[in-house]
């Protein structure tokens, strides 16, 4: 059962927003000093169903994909820490400048390149900027089904029961295999590693492919959205505090406040 | 302690004496060795040696000397501890006259006379006599102690083994064999008579009004002789196999144990090498835990003063280190089973607040932090098993180098509007200002390291912080378990001290005081870190500082478990509140040593409490009982705590502040 899960490394979703600051010339996020990056949280999630899903498999192994400009490898190495087997990468400053779609190709082209693989797992979408739609181009491109927002699979035979959430509930699907999986936090958290595991990750070699090598000139992942504007939305909050010497006066006011301001 | 010729005319006394002994020591050792040394050989880890001069002195305090056993006696509150001296005096000078008395003159009659000279033996028989009637008395004391009166610590039932009265009878007929025999030995030979052993000659009358010849007093003399020396080898053999074992592993506990601050949690430097992390089972840990599990005396002196047995959680340190004891009876492969969910619970071993009250009550020198510590260890890097609330604080360690996960402030922001300068602006300063997390990231201990800022910038003290380059010193990692964790943030600051060449340094919490004072040095790093009311209490003295403003507050100072019983700051917070005009200052029923936990030490700051009864209200308890105004604290974690409690109890007139806000407010100008 070969398995890989597409990983994505972010800045720490902990750190208060207010100490975001925007380079507004080249419409991106500037980094902040002293603040580490993780891997986005969801994909985490998707490392840990994976991890749960090969235990049912004596020959699984886990290959983790991740593409980006300076990746940092404590943080990547995360899922090995975790069991996942080796890790993949494509470094490429190209990378920072890519739409869903250049990204998704690139993603697509090493999962052929290493695979094939059965299982695709993926978070549903990454904290920084939520656009959700990664899985989906790589199902696409590859045209290999996808079922998200997936919270458990069971082996039923030769397929698989996946419950996947929806709005006001779960569903259950039964599917066949190559698959593309979407996860969110129902999975539940992923697992801390352990020492052992952080020790075999930090001597495992991060295999490294290059856009040359998976056959991707610059020209044909070129975007094709550019994001126009990026900046924080301006937060008014108007706080009026209704006075009056008692509850009722309070009230009284209160309402016709309401009235003047047409609410009521 | 005349000796018998022989055994009932079937062989000489010397070889009884010398057959019996010989038999019964060797059961004795081969149970010893089987049941302690065995386990202590097969840890993977060995004896550490080092400071081999404290080793002795702690040995010579705390088991010749019976410190320990002494330090909370009282005449009025607590006598068990002279009953346990004048037993443990006993059994010394028992023993010397065995060698004297018995293995020598059953060889050569005269020995001891020649050794000691008529006189010193006769006052030395004497002594054993009088020494059998307070006997009694400590005996006697201690069976009303234990069944009638019950003190607290006595009401838990494993302190009423049956082992403590089989060992009640076995001392009790020791002292009555010997006086029976001393007795009949009056009507023996009359001669040998000395007039100071009144106790023996009282009690030879009712023999004596007997009228039997001298045979049949000679026989009933070394009747007495021989059960005697029955029971004392029979004591020999009972001694491994109960709880009487301290009296052979204590002094090894003691000799072993830790020989500098209560604080320090070992630093494993080679955890890349290591086979397994933590321990689990006998084989895993160290041989001084081992010494401790055995060396436990079942007295409830722990567990009467832990915070988590006082409101009813599971771990009671007592039961913890005798259900620890209790794996050597397993088999081989039995042990490798582990004693995490047999002997010991999970929610045990994540209960303790690593305060050191258990550690700091033990007569026997048993460290209880130690291996709880060493199953966390087991726990966190072995299986990741922990509760979830420290899972998230090592993420937040790991992630953002500090346990607050959420909060709104960076490590600059409290300082924006200060005169304060960070090292890199001030690299001639004297004093390193180590803020730690809680005084830089959570809201309300701002305002406390404020007021420190503000009263060593009054004192002109040449100071700066390092701001955004500090990092957590790793203690809620070490706590936890995650010793890795806490060696990765330990050299980054390290890393920081060096390139900055800092040789002092002032701690607020007492908590990065006892990692950076006690447990930086084993990672190479040392310096003179010192507590922020130490400096203070100097600058007042000096008259650097001079607090004027008078106030009428009376104010409980509550000894944070860092400070006090880990590095035994007691006075220089007291001093501090002493020198504010007008300041009443109060103590609670348990104050220094005594102190109760907060219920945030351990990585409790973080990790929730296993049950509803919390520790940080049971002290409020305590303070609110003083009726003072104010608590004072100097730790971010009391402050926390007791804000709660406070606010818990709805006692809105009170207040908890800590001592740099205190001084603050007297020495603020324009008020």
């Amino acid at each position: 059962m070969k398995i890989c899960v597409c990983i994505k490394e972010v800045p720490d979703s902990d750190v208060p927003s207010n100490k975001l600051r925007i380079d507004q010339e080249n419409n991106k996020i500037i980094p902040i000093e002293n603040v580490s990056s993780i891997v986005n949280g969801f994909d985490l999630n998707a490392v840990e169903l994976a991890l749960r899903f090969s235990e049912n498999y004596d020959d699984a192994s886990i290959s983790i994909i991740s593409i980006g400009n300076d990746l940092t490898s404590d943080v990547i190495k995360k899922p090995l820490a975790m069991g996942a087997d080796d890790i993949i990468t494509c470094e490429d400053p190209i990378i920072d400048k890519l739409d869903i779609y250049g990204i998704s190709f690139i993603l697509s082209k090493i999962i052929e390149k290493t695979g094939p693989y059965d299982i695709i797992f993926c978070g549903r979408h990454a904290s920084d900027f939520d656009n959700a739609s990664t899985p989906f181009g790589i199902s696409e491109i590859l045209s290999i089904p996808l079922i998200n927002i997936v919270k458990n699979i069971t082996i039923k035979g030769e397929k698989l029961l996946i419950d996947r959430v929806i709005t006001d509930g779960f569903q259950t699907i039964e599917a066949d295999l190559p698959l593309i999986i979407t996860t969110g936090s129902q999975v539940g958290d992923p697992r801390y590693p352990t020492l052992r595991g952080i020790m075999n990750a930090s001597k495992k070699e991060i295999k490294k492919i290059t856009l040359n090598e998976l056959g991707i000139s610059e020209l044909s992942i070129a975007p094709k959205i550019q994001i126009e504007k990026l900046y924080f939305p301006e937060n008014e909050n108007k706080v009026e505090i209704i006075k009056g010497s008692n509850n009722k006066e309070k009230a009284i006011n209160l309402l016709s406040k309401l009235k003047e301001e047409g609410v009521i | 302690m005349a000796v018998p010729e022989t055994f009932f005319n079937i062989f000489p006394t010397w070889i009884g004496v010398y057959g019996l002994a010989i038999t019964m020591f060797s059961i004795s050792f081969i149970l010893f060795y089987k049941r302690v040394i065995t386990h202590i050989s097969n840890s993977i880890y060995n004896l550490d040696f080092s400071n081999i001069e404290t080793k002795f002195k702690n040995v010579l305090t705390n088991g010749l000397f019976q410190k320990k056993v002494l330090q909370r006696t009282s005449f009025t509150k607590d006598r068990s501890g002279i009953g346990h001296v004048i037993i443990f005096i006993s059994f010394l000078s028992y023993a010397l006259s065995y060698i004297l008395f018995i293995f020598a003159d059953s060889i050569n009659s005269n020995f001891s006379k020649v050794v000691l000279g008529t006189f010193l033996k006769n006052l030395y028989l004497s002594y054993l006599e009088i020494l059998a009637i307070l006997v009694f008395i400590a005996l006697i004391t201690a069976l009303i102690r234990r069944w009638i009166l019950i003190p607290n610590r006595l009401k838990f039932s494993l302190t009423k083994k049956p082992e403590s009265i089989i060992i009640i009878v076995l001392i009790a007929s020791l002292m009555l064999t010997h006086l029976l025999t001393e007795s009949v030995n009056h009507l023996i030979k009359p001669e040998t008579a000395y007039s100071f052993n009144f106790i023996s000659e009282y009690l030879s009358k009712p023999f004596k009004s007997l009228n039997y010849d001298i045979n049949s007093y000679i026989l009933l003399h070394d009747l007495f002789w021989w059960i005697h020396l029955t029971i004392i080898l029979s004591f020999a053999v009972y001694i491994p196999i109960s709880k009487h074992l301290h009296l052979l592993v204590s002094p090894m506990s003691f000799f072993f144990g830790n020989t500098k601050s209560s604080g320090i949690i070992d630093t494993p430097l080679n955890l890349e090498e290591m086979e397994t992390f933590g321990a689990n089972n006998l084989r895993t840990f160290k041989p001084k835990q081992i010494m401790d599990f055995f060396a436990c005396a079942v007295c409830g002196r722990c567990s009467e003063v832990c915070p988590t047995n006082l409101t009813d959680k599971e771990l009671s340190p007592m039961h913890f280190i005798n259900n620890l004891m209790q794996s050597s009876s397993k088999t081989e492969e039995d042990l490798n089973i582990g004693v995490i969910d047999n002997q010991v619970s999970k929610t045990e071993i994540w209960d303790c607040l690593n305060c050191g009250a258990c550690v700091n009550e033990c007569p026997v020198g048993i460290e209880h932090i130690s291996p709880i510590i060493d199953m966390r260890r087991h726990l966190v890097m072995e299986k990741s098993e922990m509760p979830k609330t420290a899972e998230s604080t090592l993420l937040s360690l790991e992630q953002g180098g500090h346990p607050w996960r959420g909060t709104t402030f960076t490590r600059s922001d409290w300082h924006k509007d200060l005169n304060v300068k960070t090292i890199s602006d001030n690299p001639d300063a004297e004093y390193l200002l180590w803020v730690g997390c809680t005084g830089a990231l959570v809201e309300r201990n701002q305002k406390v390291i404020k007021s420190l800022v503000k009263i060593l910038n009054s004192a002109n003290v040449n100071f700066a912080i390092l701001s955004n380059e500090e990092t957590c010193t790793g203690d809620p990692a070490k706590r936890i378990g995650n010793e890795y964790l806490f060696q990765i943030l330990a050299n980054q600051n390290i890393q920081n001290f060096i390139k900055y060449d800092i040789k002092k340094i002032i701690t607020h919490c007492p908590h990065c005081l006892n990692t950076i004072k006690n447990e930086y040095p084993a990672l190479g790093f040392k310096a003179e870190v010192i507590n922020y009311t130490e400096l203070i209490t100097k600058l007042i003295d000096q008259k650097d500082l001079i607090p004027t403003n008078e106030t009428s507050k009376s104010v409980s100072y509550h000894d944070p478990c860092f400070l006090g019983r880990h590095n035994k700051i007691y006075e220089e917070p007291r001093d501090i509140v002493d020198s504010i005009p007008g300041m009443k200052r109060m103590e609670m029923c348990k104050n220094k040593d005594k102190a109760l936990c907060c219920g945030a030490g351990g990585g409790h700051m973080w990790i929730e409490e296993s049950n509803e009864k919390r520790v940080s209200h049971l002290r409020t308890d305590e303070f609110l009982e003083t009726k003072s105004d104010t608590l004072a604290v100097a730790c971010p974690f009391c402050l926390q705590m007791f804000e709660e409690g406070i606010s818990a109890k709805s006692q809105s007139d009170k207040e908890v502040k800590d001592i740099a806000e205190l001084l603050e407010e007297s020495i603020e100008e324009n008020k």
